[in-house]
């Protein structure tokens, strides 16, 4: 299944770009203003050059003490970059699962076809997103009162028990919010196949949710996948920029730097597709009658 | 190191001191026998003091503190100075505590009728009058009762950290004039006492491990309860922790002076730490002793409280001190540096008792600034307290951090209990370390050493004060630094310097008419007087005398000569020597320095500018470059570049796209 989805994705590089773009551009926009202002700040001081190499971690403690509009224009930034990227990868998200259908699919689309269905399906791509938040929800609360729990419950039980802890929670955090997301692509290609009528966006959880039961081995394997695979792509990525970005030459270390994150961010992308087209597969693959219900429909509409 | 079973809980005998004794004038001295109620949380006690007056004035009453009563409801002084809570720790409800005395004697009179208690005060008047040199014996009856743990003392299920618990009288003094130098508990501020020797007898429930100050002369069990005989000499307080839950384990340091046995009590979810703890104390130890003198006491108790007792620690008592529990990564070293902190009380406080209520800073700051040698010792000079991948801070960064944002608002040579209470920790330990390491950068580490010895040595096992440390300090070093201390340390002067403007423009030859030989320029400012001079030089060399036309042969090239110039500006009303590092096109450098008696001749004078004619093009200016000025609280501003560099706004920027990025990537995944 995953070899499948790799190579489906490997041979619609253009896609991978143009979805790696689509999550550069919010954040490219959301962090010139910050650009800007570090402009403004460092390009004339000396001591701006330590404080990109890390040898001067304290001036970022001055500049956040002393600037007040730092904090809200980091906040604006991030929030700036994270809902329009979120939003725009949820709206385009019917194209793409149906991009990423198996060949000969009816409903696979290719070329330029594949931006025409993203607008076709976005108003009942974000509705889903919308209740799939409802569904998040929940999840974000629960870990919330987990982490408030373990803040009573850690102190002084040694590193070894809070790092279990603190792990466990994220792990199990991770990997919630990494079902709810294939649960939600289940969802998606249901409503992808039903005609638009009132309660489309409920009738496809339900679809999803009963997709899962039916499913769940490699719906629980997908997300364990995603979430192991996105820890391994953001650490080696952290990792290798954290060296790069230790060079003595600034500039030099900029352009590394930006090279470097720009390619672990395709490789992201490249990693989020392959998981569509894996969601693809199981849901595809798994109900050869629905397939050929939809390939009959469609050979009959068109 | 050796852990040792619980059977074997304690060495039994031995000196308390591994000096000759006696150290100090010993005219407060103890001998208490307490039973502890594990169960009521209360310790009952009878003791006996031996108190001599040590001035040349008669004393008329006794005052002795009583600091337990501080919990005793929310009326005390220490509740509402700061309110229920002490360093992020909360009064627990109910947790109330409280000392009684029940019986006060002095030789055949009975006292307690006429003592008068305020607060945490007990004022004794005395049936005769104490004379010079003249000693008096007190016999006292008292319950302590113990609050939950809370600002130091109290108990947390099985654990007692029973300090501050018996009266204790005060210290008379009379300079300038006489007075009792006992003040209420206050909530910022912490405790001042006479030395003398303590012989303490414990009775205890018999699983209680104990902790205490001085050293274990005797035990004996008897009836389920253990009786322990604990000796201190030469302290000025007495502290014991116990716990039947305390896992033991013994060390040494071998030294010049012979050997201290290091006992560490922790517990369960902390042993990961031992040897951490074990070798701050090592090598803390190591260094108090090569900048301070020897450490006298042949024992040293340190105490890991549990989390629940978690009040009790980071708390300093002779011979005897209680970190925090829990443990850390490597790369964080709070751990380490709070032990090391407490481990210096030993002498700031403990060797030298400085009054904690009316100078916090001679024993806090001068600690806090052995903290940042002794984590620097011990971790190096850089990331001494985080060292993580993108991030590195070390224990200077943090005071530095934490003083700025504190502000300046008063003195740091403020009482404590007079600071505002966010401002008390910042100024009292951060920025009294923020002066001495900006001390030692201006006089070098060797003459700093020898300021601070001289006042080790000369004050040990006395009470100094500030006038003291201060004229200890100059004397050591060799220079009167009153410029300095009265800034530093007397006001609330702020130190801010800044590269105000930096220009420099192609040299333009001497153009235009010029009379050869030329008068001597007679502007006032000598920078101009300079310029004016070179054009001129320029202009009338190989001249004849007369008036003679100078036209420009060629545009002046970017490469070529330039005439630059620097405004410096002092922003904050701290004065302080600096040095300026020029940097020019052709990679030489040229160190200019901003004088002391220069900015102090006209302190209201707050710019000082620096010209040049004919140097290669000016590309940097940076003011104090070796950042000798600790102190500075704005460095972003102490250098100009005089073309913009883009790169580090760049890099820095790269990182950030990149975050968000990440996070998108999170949020869809």
């Amino acid at each position: 299944m995953w070899t499948t989805a790799f190579v489906r994705v490997l041979r619609r590089p253009a896609l991978v770009l143009a979805v790696w773009l689509m999550t550069l551009l919010p954040a490219l926009l959301a962090s010139l203003p910050v650009l800007l202002w570090l402009k403004g700040l460092l390009d004339h001081r000396p001591a701006a050059a330590e404080l990109a190499r890390g040898e001067a971690d304290p001036l970022l403690g001055e500049i956040l003490q002393d600037q007040p509009a730092a904090v809200p224009l980091l906040l604006g930034s991030l929030l700036g970059a994270a809902l329009p990227g979120w939003l725009l990868s949820a709206a385009a998200s019917g194209g793409l699962l149906d991009a990423l259908r198996r060949p000969g699919h009816p409903r696979r689309v290719v070329g330029r076809a594949v931006v025409v269905r993203m607008a076709d399906t976005a108003p009942a791509m974000l509705r889903l997103w919308g209740a799939g938040l409802a569904l998040r929800l929940p999840v974000v609360a629960l870990l919330g009162g987990a982490g408030l729990a373990l803040r009573k419950l850690l102190p002084g039980r040694g590193l070894s028990a809070a790092v279990v802890a603190v792990a466990a929670t994220a792990v199990v955090g991770a990997l919630l919010w990494s079902l709810l997301s294939v649960v939600l692509h289940y969802a998606r290609l249901h409503r992808l196949g039903a005609p638009d009528r009132p309660g489309a966006t409920w009738r496809a959880l339900r679809g999803a949710l009963r997709c899962t039961r039916q499913h769940l081995g490699p719906t629980l394997g997908l997300a364990a996948v995603s979430v192991l695979g996105l820890a391994v792509l953001v650490g080696v990525g952290r990792a290798v920029a954290l060296h790069l970005d230790a060079r003595p030459s600034i500039a030099l270390a900029a352009v590394l730097g930006l090279g470097w994150r720009q390619l672990v961010a395709l490789g992201r992308t490249g990693f989020h597709l392959a998981l569509l087209a894996a969601v693809v597969e199981v849901a595809d693959s798994q109900h050869p009658e629905q397939v050929s219900e939809i390939q009959a429909t469609s050979m009959t509409n068109f | 190191m050796t852990i040792v079973p619980v059977a074997l809980a304690a060495l039994v005998g031995g000196a308390p001191l591994r000096l000759p004794g006696p150290l100090s004038p010993r005219n407060a001295s103890y001998r208490i026998t307490a039973r502890l109620d594990e169960r009521a949380h209360k310790v009952s006690g009878q003791l006996l003091l031996s108190w001599r007056n040590l001035e040349r004035h008669p004393v008329r009453e006794l005052v002795f503190h009583l600091y337990l009563n501080a919990f005793k409801n929310r009326a005390s002084t220490f509740i509402r100075e700061v309110g229920p809570q002490l360093r992020g720790d909360k009064m627990p409800e109910g947790g109330y505590g409280a000392i009684d005395v029940t019986a006060l004697r002095v030789g055949r009179h009975d006292l307690l009728a006429q003592a008068r208690l305020d607060d945490t005060l007990l004022t004794v008047p005395l049936p005769e009058p104490v004379g010079p040199s003249a000693a008096v014996q007190v016999e006292m009856d008292f319950v302590a009762t113990l609050p939950k743990v809370f600002a130091r003392s109290g108990y947390a299920g099985p654990f007692h950290a029973v300090a501050q618990w018996f009266p204790k009288i005060g210290v008379w003094d009379c300079r300038p004039s006489c007075r009792w130098r006992a003040h209420p508990y206050h909530g910022q501020t912490e405790f001042f006492a006479d030395y003398g020797v303590y012989e303490v007898e414990l009775d205890v429930p018999a699983d209680m491990i104990v902790g205490a100050t001085g050293v274990l002369e005797a035990e004996r069990s008897e009836g389920g309860r253990r009786h322990l005989r604990f000796r201190a000499e030469d302290v000025h307080d007495f502290a014991w922790m116990a716990d039947p839950r305390f896992v033991e384990v013994w060390d040494e340091l071998h030294d010049a002076w012979g050997v201290v046995s290091l006992r560490l009590l922790t517990r369960p979810g902390s042993l990961g730490m031992n040897e951490r703890h074990l070798q701050a104390v090592r090598q803390g130890l190591l260094e108090l002793q090569r900048r301070f003198g020897p450490y006298p006491y042949s024992q040293l108790t340190i105490v890991v409280p549990p989390p629940d007792g978690s009040g009790a620690g980071g708390m300093e008592y002779p011979t005897l001190f209680a970190t925090i529990s829990g443990e850390a990564p490597r790369w964080l070293a709070f751990h380490d540096e709070v032990t090391l902190h407490e481990l210096g009380h030993q002498y700031f406080y403990g060797i030298l008792g400085t009054d904690e209520v009316e100078e916090a800073w001679l024993d806090e700051g001068l600690n806090q600034a052995f903290t940042t040698w002794a984590v620097e010792r011990l971790r190096g000079p850089r990331c001494n307290i985080i060292r993580l991948p993108g991030l590195c801070l070390s224990q200077l960064d943090l005071e530095w951090l934490a003083a700025r944002q504190a502000q300046r608002r008063m003195p740091i040579a403020t009482p404590g209990f007079l600071f505002p209470p966010d401002s008390y920790g910042a100024l009292t330990y951060s920025q009294t370390a923020l002066v001495l390491r900006t001390l030692e950068r201006h006089l070098g580490p060797a003459r700093m050493e020898a300021g601070l010895r001289r006042y080790a040595e000369r004050h040990r096992f006395g009470h100094p004060r500030g006038d003291d440390f201060m004229a200890a300090v100059n004397e050591g070093a060799g220079e009167d630094l009153r410029w300095f201390w009265d800034q530093a340390l007397l006001s609330s002067r702020t130190a801010d310097y800044a590269v105000l403007s930096a220009t420099s423009t192609p040299h333009e030859p001497a153009y235009g008419l010029w009379d050869c030989p030329p008068r001597p320029p007679t502007a006032e400012d000598p920078a101009v007087r300079a310029l004016i001079e070179e054009s001129q030089r320029q202009a009338c060399a190989g001249k004849p005398p007369g008036r003679h036309l100078m036209l420009p042969s060629r545009p002046a090239r970017p490469d070529g000569p330039h005439d630059s110039q620097v405004w410096l500006q002092r922003r904050g009303e701290l004065i302080f020597p600096v040095a300026v590092r020029l940097s020019f096109a052709d990679g030489s450098t040229i160190v200019e320095r901003w004088s002391l008696q220069e900015q102090q001749r006209e302190p209201e004078r707050r710019v000082r500018r620096f010209s040049y004619t004919g140097r290669p093009a000016l590309r940097s200016v940076v003011v104090d470059p070796d950042q000798t000025l600790l102190l500075d609280e704005r460095r972003l501003n102490n250098g100009l570049l005089l073309q913009p560099d883009p790169a580090p706004a760049r890099r820095l920027w790269v990182s950030w796209l990149g975050l968000l990025q990440t996070v998108v990537d999170l949020l869809r995944a």
